[in-house]
This record gives structure tokens, C-alpha cells and sequence, in this order.
């Protein structure tokens, strides 16, 4: 499947800015842009996962229905003229009902549009929607529909197929794939790289430098090759006690099979070449109103959960080895 | 909640339904056993309330907001007097006698609440004003009326049963053991401790499947706080007196809170009002606190404590001294029985123990494993001919007390540092 068709296909938006103390400096320069520095193509996909409530319709407002828009939240409503901070009309060649504004901060996007890089999916919801902000991160996650209780996320899914008939963790890595299936930053393990009946296919990991020094150090990851790596005795495979450590080992296993990899690609990689911007927003005016609101946001957030990932692909004439999707 | 789910905002005539529908979700009724109801085919109907008990549920909570200067709160009363206003509350708005912002119509629950309604008790209006009282009142019919659901009981029991037994439950568990559990809590009127009695006693904590022993245990994955204060306590490691030496206390527990960061509970601040994803996040629950970068820094915990060279953490485990205290001369002069025994302390499965590969079927750990705890104890860096007797030597004597202490050391963060550890 190509990279556009495998996007269109799951309706997916790249988001490209982010909100909160911790993920603007991670922007700015993190171990995961110099490793995606390293990519020989640009088949990286990232996740950007805003944990928390962004208020939708005021980063993309309706622009046909802008008095009803306003009539609902004159207090804080964009203004649509007459303002310095007016919202941005998104482009002018749509039908007028499918007309969209930006929020005024949201000028790097407009570039992004225009340049053809961007898309935004409005309303997106479920079937039955029960009104649980859990239960409909759950589906996002898992992908799947009202009445569906998976225990894996549609991306663990979307690459055991990909990889099949090699199996993870078991048989990774290997000489098509050295890399990580995916990699995952921030405070939680999401669903989404989950599969059925096996740890997730991504690892988790901040920064790979300390990564691999602790797992090079640590009595906890030193055991391998003289010892049986904590396997429970056979009787109790099936007992909770079994399965919870079999994941645990599994977890281990991977922390140690991927640790040296991913520092070697971190290593190898120039710092990047990008400059992001430190401070958020990012273009109105120092010491403004919004500013010193968008500095409180920061500062009471919790961080941004925000997940990166790399997705191995089997087409070897893009370069020789393994790419990236 | 005034703050946190917005109850604060929830005024007659704009109401907001962030805590009712919380309050429900997630606090006591909850959604059913995942994966087992029917699907939904009504919209707005999810089985064990609908949208309808929603919103009346939030038009019995309006009208309320925050009581900054704690009024409502008399701090010279003992919480654990009955009788009287213990802990602090919101106040409603306008005034106690006339509840300006409440909601005071009759509210109308669905049929998944026996079309039941709340309404102001006449006796507690102010003429047709409501009141702070008759607002309290009918926040009071309101739990009253969830609690009456057997299904509350039963999500209860599910939470608790996730913590103390294992995060599966199957419909067959949730129809006897859960079903039993809220047969007790309901009969002895929501007291938790009459309930786990009953489970602690029960044969299923302790095996579920038939001809496995033991089979239900470990099978919990310590929280980053029960890995952490879990080790403390067992180790007898001490924290500064916090009156006579509050600096020092403040920094080794900020010290603690940073560790636990690391290791994914942000202590005393979950991510989500549902709380930490252990305890609710369907279909992984606990598996939520292990990742390969959260696995990491529980090792790194563990070794901050132990490894004398360290220099990373302010407290420390002296394995040495444990030893001396726990464990007699007898013992801990045989390597072989010092590690049986370490491990019956620290590790969750220990029955049956033994060093020889053909004999361990029955045993709480490999054979292996153990073998592999005894090389990783004197043989790594192997330094002398006859590991084994050089260490009872060593220990008898006592002499090469640093070299006691290493190989301590290195069988302590072998046992610690490990998958098992994790478990109990």
C-alpha cells in the first residue's frame, strides 16, 4: 500500500503543533526529529496524540454558520474582521458550507494547507456514541466500532500484517527489520500499538542515549545468555502469575534487543537542521494577553502524551533495506 | 468537582453535565463488564443509565459553587465525629435560604432507574425558594438512588476484585465471585471491610484453577507506590524525622515523588479523572505500569538503593545489614540457603525451591533461576576456586567485609531487578 493511500485510508490528520510546558521543548529539539533526520526517505509517520480537551470550534471555525457559531459563545468566540487576531479563512476555493476558519495562532498550518500537506477531519465520532470521553478514546484507539471490545489498537493490527508471517515480539529483530515497528514518547502506553495476545509493537523510550547506558549497566538486563531469563516454571504459564511475567519478559527482551540499535541511528544523526519555535504562540506579540494565557496553559497542563511512528515497509527498491513508511 | 468536572458551572438553566456523567461513569454505576452488554440500540440509552439520568442528574447537582473561605467547614470538629459538617464543601449560590441557581423542578430518571424522580422536600423550601438544605437533600436522594442500583455494588466489587485478585474477570467470575462479593457489601450497607474478609478467606483468592497451587498469586503488578514504599518498609529503610529534620525529609521524599514520575504514577495526580489507567483502562489495566522505559527506571530505582557506589539516591539498603538482622548465621553462611531464603522474602512465588533442574517441577521458580542467582551472587566476577566455600568463610568469620558487601550487592539487585519482582 502506498503512504497516501495507507493515510486516506484511515482518514489521518497530521497535527503539527502541540500545547503544555514539556512537548514545545521536545519539539524544539528531540531525539526523535534527529533519528527521523536519519530516515533515507521521508517514511516516518507520527502520531501526535493532544491528551485533554482543545476546544475544536475555536481552532476550526465555521465559517457559513458563523453567526450561529457566535450566538452560542459571543464571550469567546474568534472574531471574523476587524481584529488583529481575526480568525484565518482556510481557503476560499471550498464550497462556501464547507468553508473553515483557522484560529489566528494557527498561521503555520495555513502554510502547511497550502502547501498541500495538511487536512483537517471535522466531526469525527462513532456510531451509539455513549458520551464516554473513555470509552471514544478507546475506539480511536482500537479502531474499531460501538459495540467492539478489542484488546488491540488499529496500528499494533495494521503492523502484524505488514510483517506477517513474522511475528513480533518472538521474531524481531531481524535482517529486513532492525528497527523498532514503532516508537512511543510520553507519559503513557496507548492502545493503539497494542495486538492480540502479545506486548505492544512499539517501545517506549525518551531519550536514547540514557536508554541504552542504563540497559548496558543494569544487573536487571545483564542476565541475558547465562540464565533463563526469569521464565516461570512450565506449570505456571497459564496461571496469572505466568502470564504477567511472560509480559514483563517480553518487555525486557525488547528493551534490550532495540536499546543499542536505537542509540547507534541517535548517534549517527545530525542535530537537526530545523529551528522550532520555544514559545507558544508562537506569533503573537511578546508579553500580549494571549501569551501570558497560553504561559498559564502551559504551566497547568500536564504533558502532552505524543507518540512517533516508525513503520517499517517491505519495499526494498525505495532503498536498498528496509524503509520507512 | 466543583473545580475538576466543572460543578461550579452548572447553574439552573445551563446545565453542565461534566460530574453527573462522571459521577455515573466512573464513580460509581459505571459502564458494565466490558465486552458483555448488548449492544446499545437505543441512542442515548447505555444500559446501566441513560442520557435522560444524565441530565437529571446534573439538575440535581446545579446551583452549587466554591466555598473559598471554607465557611462550611468547622476545622475544629473531629472528622470522625458523626453528626457533623466534616470535610469542606462547595456552598450554594445566592444564599443558604434562597438557592438561587438550583435547579428546583422534580427531575425524571429513565427506566434503567425505575422511572424513579427526585424532587425538593417540601418541609425543606424556603416558600417555594429552594434552600441550601433541601439542594443538600436532594444531592442525598441522588446517591441514594445509584446506590440502590445492584449494578453500582457490582462495579464496585469488579474494582476491588481488579486490585486484590486479577485484572480478568470472565462473565462466570462476575456472575459468583463479583456477584457474591456485592451481595455482602450491599447487606452490610456499603462497609468495605465485611468484603474483603470474605475475599481474603475465600479459596479462590488463593487458587482459581484446579491442581495449579497457589495460582492467583502474583499475578498483580506493583504500582510504581507498592514497588517503592513496598521495598522501603521491607528493607527498613528510614526517612529523616520530618519535625526535627524537615529539609532533609522534603528532599528524600521529593526525592521518592520524582522516582515514581519516572516510573509513570504522577503521584496524586493521575492524568485522567478516571484515575491512573491501571485501574480502569480496559483491556490492559495493570500492564499500564510496565513499559520498556518504565521497566528501566524500576531497575534503576532498585539499584540507587543497593549499589553502595551509587551515589544517585540519598537513602540506601544495606544488604548487609539485612542479612545480619533477618536471617540466622546458619542460613546466611550457606550461600545456596541464604538465596532460598532472600527469595522467600522478596519474590512472590517461592515454594518448593531447589537448585536441581530435575527436581523442580513443582517449584515457585526454575531451577535455573535459581542457579542463575547463585552466579550472579559469587561468580560474577568469579574470585575464588570454591565460591561456595569461600563465602561461608568469609561469612563465618567474618573477613573481606567489602567483599561481602559486592557480592551482597550483586545478589540483591539480582533478585530485585527482575521480572518476578515486579509481581506479588
Amino acid at each position: 500500500m502506498k503512504r497516501r493511500n495507507f493515510i486516506k485510508k484511515l482518514s489521518l490528520a497530521a497535527v503539527p503543533f502541540t500545547l503544555g510546558g514539556i512537548p514545545i521543548k521536545l519539539m524544539a529539539e528531540n531525539s526523535l526529529t534527529r533519528m527521523a533526520g536519519q530516515s533515507t526517505n521521508d517514511r516516518v509517520l507520527v502520531i501526535l496524540q493532544l491528551h485533554g480537551g482543545n476546544d475544536g470550534l475555536n481552532s476550526i471555525i465555521p465559517v457559513e454558520a458563523y453567526d450561529e457559531y457566535y450566538r452560542w459563545r459571543a464571550n469567546i468566540a474568534i472574531p471574523a474582521k476587524n481584529s488583529a487576531r481575526k480568525m484565518i479563512l482556510l481557503d476560499n476555493t471550498l464550497p462556501s458550507d464547507a468553508q473553515v476558519g483557522l484560529h489566528p495562532d494557527m498561521l503555520a498550518m495555513k502554510d502547511l494547507y497550502d502547501r498541500g500537506r495538511m487536512t483537517v477531519v471535522q466531526g469525527v465520532s462513532y456510531k451509539n456514541n455513549n458520551g464516554s470521553h473513555f470509552r471514544g478514546r478507546d475506539i480511536s484507539f482500537m479502531g474499531g466500532g460501538f459495540d467492539d471490545y478489542f484488546s488491540s489498537g488499529w496500528v499494533g493490527r495494521y503492523l502484524q500484517q505488514e510483517f506477517a508471517p513474522k511475528q513480533y515480539p518472538d521474531e524481531f529483530p531481524n535482517a529486513e527489520m532492525e528497527d523498532p515497528l514503532a516508537i512511543e514518547m510520553g507519559s503513557d502506553v496507548s492502545l493503539i500499538f497494542h495486538q492480540q495476545g502479545n506486548i505492544p509493537t512499539s517501545i517506549s523510550i525518551n531519550n536514547p542515549e540514557s536508554f541504552a547506558q542504563l540497559v548496558g549497566e543494569l544487573e536487571g538486563f545483564t542476565d541475558q545468555g547465562i540464565d533463563p531469563r526469569g521464565k516461570p516454571p512450565v506449570a505456571l504459564d497459564n496461571s496469572p502469575y505466568g502470564k504477567e511475567l511472560n509480559w514483563i519478559l517480553g518487555l525486557e527482551d525488547k528493551s534490550q534487543d532495540y536499546a543499542e540499535r536505537l542509540n547507534e541511528v541517535y548517534q549517527n544523526a545530525p542535530a537537526s537542521s530545523v529551528t522550532y519555535p520555544e514559545n507558544y504562540p508562537f506569533n503573537a506579540p511578546r508579553g500580549s494577553n494571549a501569551q501570558q494565557a497560553y504561559t498559564a496553559i502551559a504551566v497547568n497542563c500536564p504533558p502532552v502524551g505524543w507518540r512517533w511512528g516508525r513503520i517499517g515497509c517491505k519495499d526494498k527498491s525505495v532503498s536498498g533495506k528496509t524503509g520507512w513508511v | 468537582m466543583l473545580r475538576l468536572l466543572d460543578g461550579n458551572l452548572n447553574v439552573r438553566g445551563s446545565v453542565n453535565e461534566n460530574y453527573a456523567r462522571e459521577l455515573m461513569e466512573l464513580f460509581t454505576i459505571g459502564r458494565g463488564l466490558e465486552g458483555t452488554l448488548p449492544p446499545a440500540t437505543v441512542p442515548g440509552d447505555y444500559f446501566n443509565f441513560t442520557e435522560q439520568d444524565v441530565r437529571a442528574a446534573a439538575a440535581v447537582l446545579s446551583g452549587w459553587e466554591l466555598d473559598t473561605t471554607f465557611t462550611s467547614f468547622d476545622q475544629t470538629v473531629d472528622l470522625y465525629t458523626t453528626g457533623t459538617q466534616k470535610l469542606p464543601r462547595g456552598k450554594v449560590r445566592g444564599s443558604t435560604t434562597n438557592a438561587s441557581s438550583h435547579d428546583n423542578e422534580v427531575k425524571q430518571f429513565s427506566d434503567r432507574y425505575g422511572n424513579a424522580t427526585i424532587q425538593p422536600n417540601p418541609l425543606l423550601l424556603n416558600g417555594t425558594n429552594a434552600t441550601e438544605e433541601s439542594a443538600l437533600d436532594e444531592i442525598s436522594q441522588l446517591i441514594e438512588l445509584i446506590y440502590a442500583q445492584p449494578e453500582t455494588a457490582r462495579n464496585f466489587c469488579r474494582r476491588i476484585y481488579r486490585y486484590f485478585v486479577y485484572h480478568e474477570i470472565t462473565q462466570t467470575i462476575d456472575d459468583t465471585i463479583v456477584a457474591e462479593m456485592a451481595n455482602t457489601l450491599v447487606s452490610n450497607g456499603y462497609k468495605l471491610q465485611p468484603v474483603l474478609e470474605d475475599l481474603f478467606q475465600s479459596q479462590h483468592f488463593y487458587e482459581a484453577a484446579a491442581g495449579v497451587n497457589d495460582d492467583n498469586f502474583g499475578g498483580i503488578i506493583k504500582s510504581p507506590l507498592d514497588l517503592m514504599i513496598g521495598t522501603l518498609r521491607l528493607c527498613n529503610v528510614q526517612l529523616p524525622d520530618p519535625t526535627g529534620n524537615a529539609t532533609a525529609y522534603y528532599e528524600q521524599t521529593g526525592e521518592l515523588i520524582r522516582a515514581l514520575s519516572d516510573m509513570g504514577m504522577h503521584f496524586y495526580e493521575p492524568f485522567d479523572v478516571a484515575g491512573y489507567d491501571a485501574y480502569h483502562q480496559y483491556p490492559i489495566y495493570h500492564r499500564s505500569w510496565i513499559s520498556t522505559n518504565y521497566l528501566v527506571s524500576r531497575y534503576e530505582f532498585i539499584r540507587n538503593l543497593v549499589s553502595d557506589s551509587q551515589m544517585g539516591g540519598m537513602m540506601k539498603i544495606d544488604p548487609v545489614v539485612f542479612v545480619q538482622t533477618n536471617i540466622s548465621n546458619a542460613i546466611a553462611s550457606n550461600a545456596r540457603s541464604l538465596i532460598i531464603e532472600l527469595v522467600k522474602y522478596f519474590l512472590p512465588l517461592a515454594d518448593n525451591l531447589t537448585f536441581d533442574t530435575a527436581a523442580d517441577d513443582n517449584a515457585g521458580l526454575t531451577a535455573e533461576r535459581l542457579n542463575y542467582f547463585l552466579t550472579a551472587f559469587l561468580k560474577s566476577p568469579q574470585i575464588d576456586a570454591d565460591p561456595e566455600g569461600a563465602w561461608t568463610f568469609r561469612w563465618n568469620n567474618p573477613v573481606d567485609t567489602e567483599v561481602v558487601r559486592r557480592q551482597l550487592e550483586s545478589l540483591f539487585n539480582a533478585i530485585m531487578q527482575s521480572p518476578e519482582y515486579q509481581l506479588y
